[in-house]
């Protein structure tokens, strides 16, 4: 009886007319009070998964997701379409903000929430009172891309979810390896999760990488690809302030909207970029990561990389926002051999190097207590990330108990063998994940297959020329013209003014 | 833009205060100092109408200003207007017609300014019967206010009032300035441009984008302000909003021990705060309370010696005075007699011309 009835709620609150791949299954194993693992493709629509069941069931659903803008934009979303009783709590909202929505948690159905806002005292003894009926782990390989270094509180969710009464858990991702799998069903002491495993390979893109000498080469060819084909397209940066230079570089060499988007941009002008390229307005976004995860506009073409991510999941992630129409798309990575210090330089910046072990310990026997995490940055030169790192270490290793520090010979030897161990456990592991990525770059076999390998066994037939090795060239692809509807010509003042407030057939 | 209101502050400033000195003002620093400085060297018109000035881009407009001569730097690295900068100020269109007022509305302002945008792009999507667009203000309050207007509209015709109201305002105003505004709007489908995208366009720095859609927003404010009438639609952003005298609430509460007859000493204890702060809660409100009466502080005859020497030397340069009244008299009763002395000149803020 359960299918017709998912059919109807789907059409009824979400105006769709068939569960696309996966959906109706992983939907139907939440609802029987099942753990879930679901690995759907990008673009799919893992949040149907979620938004669904959180309105069939009795309590409430809470979402925890790696992203304030995507929990924001997931949130917009939703109540513009009319889903009012969702909540997105994140340490942007003031005092005031914050404890009104606390004050009235239990009225929301569906809760987005970071990792790091779980653990706030407050909104921990807030969630003790609800009854939640599913929890969510939206981009679950985070828990291990990030958890394990800067962002430790990703490693505590299983007892969140012992606090809030055990219920259902359900996973959910585009990028996880089956290692990763792995990991996250043991971070979340769920190790009987049912899988849903869904091949998550993109039929209708194309991949090419080009090798160039000097960075200037790399914008030379971009300015040809743009000016060749005026398409919807991203261009991905390592750094905020390539991103804005590139753009300001295309904006004057091309007769195209270019405009960048970083996290370092002032709130508005970041929804106005947003929306300019959701809406056509914009042919061009140069962007750092800031901007992707759940970017959904339908019809991107082509992503272009100026440099390269450090790990497959992120690339996979970023070219997940191209073709989201099922239309062809193309993925292009432009690499000189000086863009591998830039993640080199990245990796550095997320994890301590071993010296700091010692210099921590040095630190520790001259203190009883730890100070506020700024301070600690300070006092030992780390960076954020790097000190999240040791202080979750410290913890695991019970070298400090509630910031106090418990002196203990015998302890800390060991915590310190421990935390080495750990370490060069993560080095391994990231610097794992750079070959991998590079030696992708370099590979000379067909590339779709090379991608996917670590995720899965092969993949289905590419609806586009597959590859720079299978013969895909981008200069001659075919990547649709879009119509010029969304250029806006500009007029003067008041002609603008008329046309925002919908007066020209009165006046003319 | 930006060149003339620092060339302006600097003027009026003539050597006395750091570029910092004059950022802390333009962004709107509340501390006592800066707010003294405002008013001493008249200058509470650009008082916070920049709030998110960072002050490297200060340093470089400032370098930028040096370089095309209209400044130079004195031997306390003080920025000097120079005759070249005179005469560009003199040119500017700043001297003429200039509606900041930011030390009585720039916080209205920014209010003003995020109500307005959401209505328009409220009002003309409803127009539309698109109620799924994206609100461009995510403030929850301004969204808030947007929702209870909405449900007891009193505007029959909000669409074209709306219109109307912004069309005439914004005729009044240069043409660069319509230009920005318009361009900026989100509303009717059309998604407002970046700061970045406009100075790119009419070739400006961001700051000379940003400043010049202020100065819009203070001329509607203002011209909405002095006739409700005229703009019922504008009017509505106005709801509720205070007339607060500026004053930071910890020289508030130091003023409230004052009045129940505490020393400063005494207050000093209470507060736990050092004396120097305690004073320039005091110089606070001199600077801001005509009816302030410095009188405990400081004998009459003090007094008198102190303004002559003021009006002698015509500097409020406070090192100078005390040196040139033998420094029989300390830097706190220098300021405060130089404080309570400005209420003595008339305040000289322009109203909007009516020109629409
Ligand atoms: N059954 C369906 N029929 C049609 N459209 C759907 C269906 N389910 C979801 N969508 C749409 O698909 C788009 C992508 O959904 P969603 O953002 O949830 O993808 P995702 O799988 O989370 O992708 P990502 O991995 O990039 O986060 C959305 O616009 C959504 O409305
Ligand atoms: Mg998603
Ligand atoms: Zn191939």
């Amino acid at each position: 009886m359960l299918r017709p009835r998912l059919h109807e709620q789907l059409n009824n609150h979400f105006g769709f007319s068939e569960f696309r791949e996966g959906q109706k299954e992983i939907i139907e194993d939440v609802l029987q009070g099942q753990d879930v693992l679901g690995i759907l493709p990008t673009g799919v629509g893992k949040s149907l998964c979620y938004q669904l069941p959180s309105l069939l069931t009795h309590g409430t659903t809470l979402v925890v997701s790696p992203l304030i803008s995507l929990m924001v934009d997931q949130v917009k979303q939703l109540k513009a379409k009319g889903y009012k009783s969702v909540i997105a709590l994140n340490s942007f909202m003031d005092y005031r903000e914050r404890t009104a929505a606390l004050n009235q948690l239990n009225n929301y159905r569906l809760i987005y929430v970071s990792p790091e806002m779980l653990q706030n005292p407050k909104i921990e003894k807030v969630l003790h009172t609800l009854d939640v009926s599913l929890f969510v782990i939206d981009e679950a390989h985070c828990i291990s891309q990030w958890g394990h270094e800067f962002r430790t509180d990703y490693l505590k969710m299983d007892q969140v979810i012992e606090k809030v009464g055990n219920p259902p858990v359900l996973a959910l991702s585009a990028t996880a390896a089956p290692d990763v799998q792995k990991d996250i069903k043991k971070q979340l002491g769920r190790t009987n999760m049912i899988d849903h495993i869904y091949p998550m390979d993109k039929p209708n893109i194309s991949f090419a990488v080009e090798f160039h000498e000097h960075q200037d080469d790399k914008k030379a060819r971009i300015r040809h690809m743009l000016a060749a084909q005026r398409l919807p397209t991203m261009i991905y940066f390592s750094s905020r302030q390539s991103a804005e230079l590139v753009a300001e570089e295309l904006n004057i060499a091309l007769d195209q909207r270019v405009a960048f988007y970083h996290g370092g941009m002032e709130q508005m002008d970041r929804l106005l970029v947003q929306q300019q390229f959701m809406k056509d307005q914009l042919d061009v976004i140069c962007c750092t990561s800031a901007f992707g995860m759940g970017v959904d506009k339908p019809n991107i073409r082509r992503v272009i990389h100026y440099h390269f991510p450090t790990q497959v999941e992120s690339y996979i992630q970023e070219i997940g926002r191209a073709g989201r129409d099922g239309k062809p798309c193309a993925s292009i990575v432009l690499y000189t051999p000086h863009d591998q210090l830039l993640p080199k330089m990245l990796m550095e910046r997320e994890l301590p190097e071993e010296a700091a072990i010692e210099r921590l310990f040095a630190w520790l026997t001259n203190h009883s207590a730890l100070l506020p995490d700024e301070e600690m940055h300070e006092q030992l030169q780390l960076s954020e990330s790097q000190w999240n790192f040791l202080k979750y270490q410290l913890e695991e290793t019970q070298v400090i108990f509630q910031n106090t520090i418990m002196f203990d010979v015998e302890l800390w030897s060991k915590a310190k063998m421990q935390i080495r161990t750990n370490l060069r456990k993560r080095w391994n592991y990231k610097n794992e994940k750079f070959h991998q990525m590079r030696d992708w770059l370099y590979f000379t076999g067909c590339r779709r297959l090379k991608l996917y390998e670590p995720f899965q066994e092969g993949v289905r037939d590419a609806e586009v020329d597959c590859c720079d090795h299978c013969g895909f060239i981008i200069d001659d692809a075919q990547l649709m013209e879009e119509e010029a509807a969304g250029v806006i010509t500009h007029n003067s003042w008041d002609v603008r003014l008329k046309r925002i407030f919908l007066q020209e057939s009165i006046n003319e | 833009m930006f060149a003339a209101i620092l060339l302006d502050c600097i003027q009026s400033i003539h050597g006395e205060r750091s570029i910092s000195g004059i950022h802390n003002l333009i962004q709107g620093k509340k501390s006592s100092q800066t707010l003294q400085d405002a008013r001493l060297y008249k200058l509470e018109r650009y008082f916070g109408i920049y709030p998110s000035l960072s002050k490297l881009n200060a340093h470089k407009a400032a370098e930028s200003l040096e370089r095309r001569n209209f400044i130079r730097f004195n031997q306390e690295n003080h920025p000097v207007l120079a005759d070249e900068g005179e005469k560009y100020l003199e040119d500017s269109f700043m001297k003429d017609v200039n509606f900041f007022s930011g030390m009585e509305h720039h916080r209205n302002i920014i209010l003003f300014e995020k109500r307005l945008r959401l209505l328009i792009q409220t009002v003309t999507h409803s127009e539309l019967k698109d109620f799924s667009f994206l609100p461009i203000v995510e403030d929850p309050s301004v969204q808030a206010w947007m929702k209870r207007l909405y449900r007891n509209n009193v505007i029959s015709d909000l669409l074209t009032s709306l219109y109307e109201e912004l069309n005439s305002l914004l005729s009044a105003l240069s043409h660069l300035e319509a230009e920005l505004f318009t361009r900026r709007l989100t509303g009717g489908g059309l998604i407002g441009e970046t700061r970045e995208q406009l100075a790119h366009d009419y070739h400006l720095s961001v700051e000379d984008v940003d400043l010049l859609i202020k100065h819009a927003l203070f001329y509607m404010y203002r011209t909405t302000l002095s006739r409700q009438e005229n703009y019922p639609a504008l009017a509505l952003c106005l709801e509720g909003m205070a007339n607060e005298k500026l004053i930071t609430s910890s020289a508030r509460q130091t003023l409230q021990w004052l009045n129940r007859g505490l020393s400063l000493e005494d207050i000093v204890k209470k507060r736990r705060l050092k004396l120097s702060t305690i004073q320039d809660h005091v110089v606070e409100a001199a600077l801001i309370d005509p009816s302030f009466d410095i009188g405990s502080f400081i004998s009459k005859e003090g007094q008198k010696d102190i303004l002559t020497t003021l009006e002698t030397l015509n500097t409020n340069k406070l090192k100078k005075l005390f040196e040139a009244l033998d420094h029989n008299y300390n830097y706190f009763e220098i300021r405060l007699v130089v404080a309570s002395s400005k209420h003595t000149f008339k305040e000289d803020r322009h109203a909007p011309s009516s020109t629409s």
